[in-house]
């Protein structure tokens, strides 16, 4: 039979990666946006994309140089020692990935739908039901969003149909104000909500389609990008720079605020919580996929778990040091600015040019042959 | 090792007393043949099982007849060109056989001097015969139903299906019970790796009885731990006929008038044979509703306790206020409340199940409305948990196939207690870990969410068919179920020219 076969869809790939892009970034972004450009963020949204999908075209030609997975991929160009501790550095990368996504979570339970609730016994829990989705392997897991994907979409669509009647168009002007150094702060802020397209370096292996990866992965941003932008306007709209600039969550908050009509509902916050819940669990999820994947690459361990609890275990300890450490996610942010960042995009470059280089000498030592 | 029949009658007949000892419904019969009398043979039954043997119209009592007016000298001859060549008789060359034979519900016949014994069908076990279909009422359409016996099934199905690519295979299950267990499926159409696998897993596995289908499907099902069925169950001839025209196969078994479809998802589990036979408007907005209906069947007790515990700013207030007065004098928490509803009506759906006819559709007034009442007025539940509660018992029974309405009332259960410990979290945990589940869950190699999921691997064609049924006429391609390059079930004659 067609299952099993340890393949996905181009469809499930770009949904997965819609909603691992649009999740964390709708719920933190429009805060931080607001705060850094204004009404000009809409327009950080913009630059960030074109920058995005710059890096995925970068991504997309070391792809297309790539045989097997990343992993054998950077074994070949940068031995053996190189690309093991560039594998820990990307392992690090995701764990910590994983773990401020389950902190973010597991506040966002207890702040919208559990307020007396222990953050150790949800995370306890989100850890769990992540490891029984993780387990059974990443068809199901695609699966599992393919199906989720228009049914978190379309009552979001909705609702920001609804909260579109009240949107106050004032707000978002004036336009081109913002300094080019707040203008890039911004961009920068929003691009590192689009990192987590690097992914599609770690979903070769599982990909039906391998070649048309890069195409999707640039689809899936430029759609997170425009629901990233629509979702700033409106809000920009109902709050105004300053509100939205002061709120958390403001995303959720608008929710709170959208009248349904009919008159059942008073608000739909708490439901539209769902939305956040599920797209921050595939993103959780997603990260604790590929770090338990590269430790069974490092272990070479073949039909156990240990590595997916591993990964699990880390996840859970690296979420309970968010919790704990009141500095540990301005120390995330650190991280990534000044070491992730820079290594996510000048590592694919430099494969980039090694392959060509390779590519270049194969060539001319071919026609020497000849 | 088994026995050979031979030549020698006594022999077969000692042989066939010791096996059958302290068998009283066993009747046997020795009689001379021949018009001179001399040809000695031996008959043997199960009793009720075989008619009159001297009726012309029974295949006994024609061959009988003939063998009377032969002379004796010519009956082995008979036997030995003819035997074969007579519709419904089946030559046995061990005991063993012959007994297992006999056992099916034909006469078994032993001729001096011939080694083999003959099966002669008659009418066979008694069996309830054809009949209008208890469950998976339609509208429109044939509500004949399955019998109990696999032989009428099969007819019933070739009746649909009159072509000879319907295949029947053949195996038995059960080692003292010999059941039964026919595989039809349409040649052309079925997924040879389908009807390996199938095959393989019958093979795996020895049990001493097979009482229903129910026994084959779980003991072939991949995950037996799942609460959703693996096997699609019909009662319905029509429905099983449609399924081996989609590239499916089914299994029936002897003795069992539930027939076994696979392999299955969840819209299979939703769709019912009159989606086809009425027009697409009402057939899709019936779908539709069942499809609502078989999420609320699990979810509606959950979600109530979620908001009315922990989410009362969901509701506007002059709604959590008459929830709140109608609330009034339980002394129960909610969740106490909603479990002694449920419970009562799952008693009583068991009652109503156990009692006979007449009698079940008393219980449900009695159970109803009388207890339901009375409950409200002794202030044990509210009115709106009898309402929540009635609202999810409607629910799941528009779900059109019990069994898979059953993972639906227990889960319903795994809900309650999550919204009451977590409220609309526990509501978000059970449904992604149910969603987790079927996502990983599989029929046959089949995802569970088909075509929900991986509509691309069918040109999207059977999207189709899924939360809507669009016009006939567009439904032109067989499900991911057929094998690859004989998809195409319909086309217009326009189109051939």
């Amino acid at each position: 039979m067609f299952s099993n076969n340890q393949k996905i869809s181009l469809r499930q790939i770009g949904r997965l990666l819609i909603l691992d892009l649009f999740g964390l970034g709708s719920l933190l972004l429009p805060g931080l946006l607001a705060k850094t450009a204004g009404p000009d963020g809409v327009f950080c949204i913009l630059a960030a994309l074109a920058a995005g999908l710059v890096y995925v075209w970068v991504l997309g030609r070391v792809l297309e140089r790539m045989k097997g997975d990343y992993y054998s991929f950077m074994r070949s160009h940068l031995g053996v020692v190189c690309s093991d501790i560039l594998m820990v550095f990307y392992l690090f990368l995701f764990l910590l990935t994983a773990a401020f996504v389950l902190y973010q979570l597991t506040t966002l339970i207890r702040v919208w739908l559990l307020p007396q609730g222990s953050y150790h016994w949800i995370s306890l829990l989100l850890v769990m039901v992540a490891a029984y989705a993780t387990i059974r392997g990443l068809e199901g897991r695609a699966r599992i969003y393919e199906i989720l994907f228009w049914l978190l979409l379309a009552p979001l669509l909705v609702m920001l149909a609804l909260a579109a009647r009240t949107v106050n168009v004032d707000y978002w002007t004036p336009v081109c104000f913002t300094e080019p150094q707040e203008f890039g702060q911004g961009t920068l802020l929003v691009f590192l909500f689009f990192l987590p397209v690097f992914f599609i370096l770690f979903l070769k292996p599982y990909c039906g389609k391998p070649q048309k990866l890069a195409g999707c992965g640039a689809r899936s941003l430029g759609i997170a990008s425009g629901l990233l932008a629509l979702l700033y306007l409106i809000l920009l709209g109902n709050f105004g720079t300053k509100a939205l600039a002061a709120l958390k969550r403001p995303a959720i908050t608008l929710m709170s605020m959208v009248k349904l009509p009919g008159g059942f509902f008073a608000r739909m916050d708490a439901f539209m919580t769902a939305i956040w819940f599920f797209s921050l669990f595939a993103l959780m999820n997603t990260s604790v996929f590929y770090g338990s994947h590269i430790l069974k690459e490092l272990f070479h361990e073949k039909r156990t778990h240990y590595s997916l609890l591993a990964a699990l275990a880390g996840c859970y300890v690296m979420g309970q040091w968010f919790f704990a450490y009141g500095e540990a996610v301005g120390l995330f942010v650190k991280f990534l600015l000044w070491i992730a960042t820079p290594a996510l995009i000048l590592l694919p470059v430099l494969l980039w040019i090694l392959g060509a280089c390779r590519e270049k000498q194969g060539g001319a030592k071919r026609r020497k042959t000849s | 090792m088994p026995t050979p029949v031979t030549a020698n009658l006594q022999e077969n007949i000692d042989h066939f007393h010791q096996l059958f000892a302290d068998s009283a419904d066993i009747k046997t019969r020795r009689m001379k043949l021949g018009k001179d009398v001399k040809t000695e043979c031996f008959i043997a039954y199960v009793e009720v099982a075989v008619g009159n043997m001297l009726l012309e119209s029974s295949v006994l009592g024609k061959l009988l007849n003939t063998l009377w007016e032969m002379p004796s000298d010519r009956i082995l001859m008979y036997l030995q060109e003819n035997a074969m060549g007579i519709s419904d008789l089946t030559e046995y060359e061990t005991m063993e056989e012959a007994a297992t034979g006999m056992l099916t519900g034909d006469a078994i016949f032993f001729v001096d001097g011939y080694n083999r014994a003959l099966k002669i069908k008659d009418k066979g076990y008694p069996n309830m015969g054809v009949k209008e279909t208890s469950s998976e009422k339609v509208v429109r359409g044939s509500n004949e139903g399955f019998a109990e016996s696999i032989k009428v099934n099969t007819a019933l199905i070739r009746k649909r299906l009159r072509t000879p690519k319907v295949k029947v295979r053949e195996v038995f299950a059960g080692t003292r019970s010999n059941t039964n267990v026919d595989l039809v499926y349409m040649e052309d159409l079925v997924r040879p790796e389908l009807l390996a696998a199938i095959q393989q897993r019958l093979s795996e596995f020895e049990i001493d009885a097979v009482g229903d289908s129910g026994v084959i499907e779980q003991l072939t099902e991949g995950s037996w731990y799942s609460p959703f069925p693996q096997f699609q169950t019909t009662q319905r001839p029509d429905r099983a006929a449609m399924a081996i025209a989609e590239g499916r196969i089914v299994l029936l078994t002897d003795n069992s008038p539930v027939a076994l479809l696979l392999p299955t998802g969840y819209n299979s589990f939703i769709q019912t044979s009159d989606d086809y036979y009425m027009r697409w408007e009402i057939a899709s907005f019936t779908r539709m509703l069942r499809y609502i209906a078989s999420v609320l069947a699990m979810v509606l007790p959950g979600l109530y306790l979620a908001v009315t515990n922990f989410h009362t700013q969901i509701l506007p207030t002059d709604l959590l206020l008459s929830f709140a007065a109608a609330r009034q004098g339980v002394p129960f928490p909610a969740l106490v409340e909603i479990l002694i509803m449920e419970l009562a009506f799952e008693l009583l759906r068991e009652a109503g199940v156990r009692l006979p006819g007449a009698m079940s559709s008393t219980i449900g007034i009695v159970g109803g409305l009388i207890i339901g009442q009375a409950a409200v007025d002794a202030n044990i539940v509210s009115p709106i948990v009898v309402i929540v509660v009635a609202l999810t018992a409607l629910c799941s029974f528009a779900i059109p196939n019990e069994e898979f309405a059953t993972a639906f009332r227990l889960l319903k259960f795994g809900f309650i207690f999550l919204c009451a410990w977590l409220g609309f979290f526990g509501f978000l945990m059970s449904a992604l870990l149910v969603l987790i589940h079927l996502s990983h869950l599989e029929s046959f190699g089949i995802p569970y969410l088909m075509p929900f999921v991986g509509p691309d691997l069918n040109d999207y064609k059977d999207q189709r068919d899924m939360l809507l049924r669009v016009p006939l006429g567009k439904l032109w391609r067989r499900p991911i179920y057929t094998r690859e390059h004989a998809r195409r079930k319909l086309r217009w004659k326009k189109e051939k020219e």
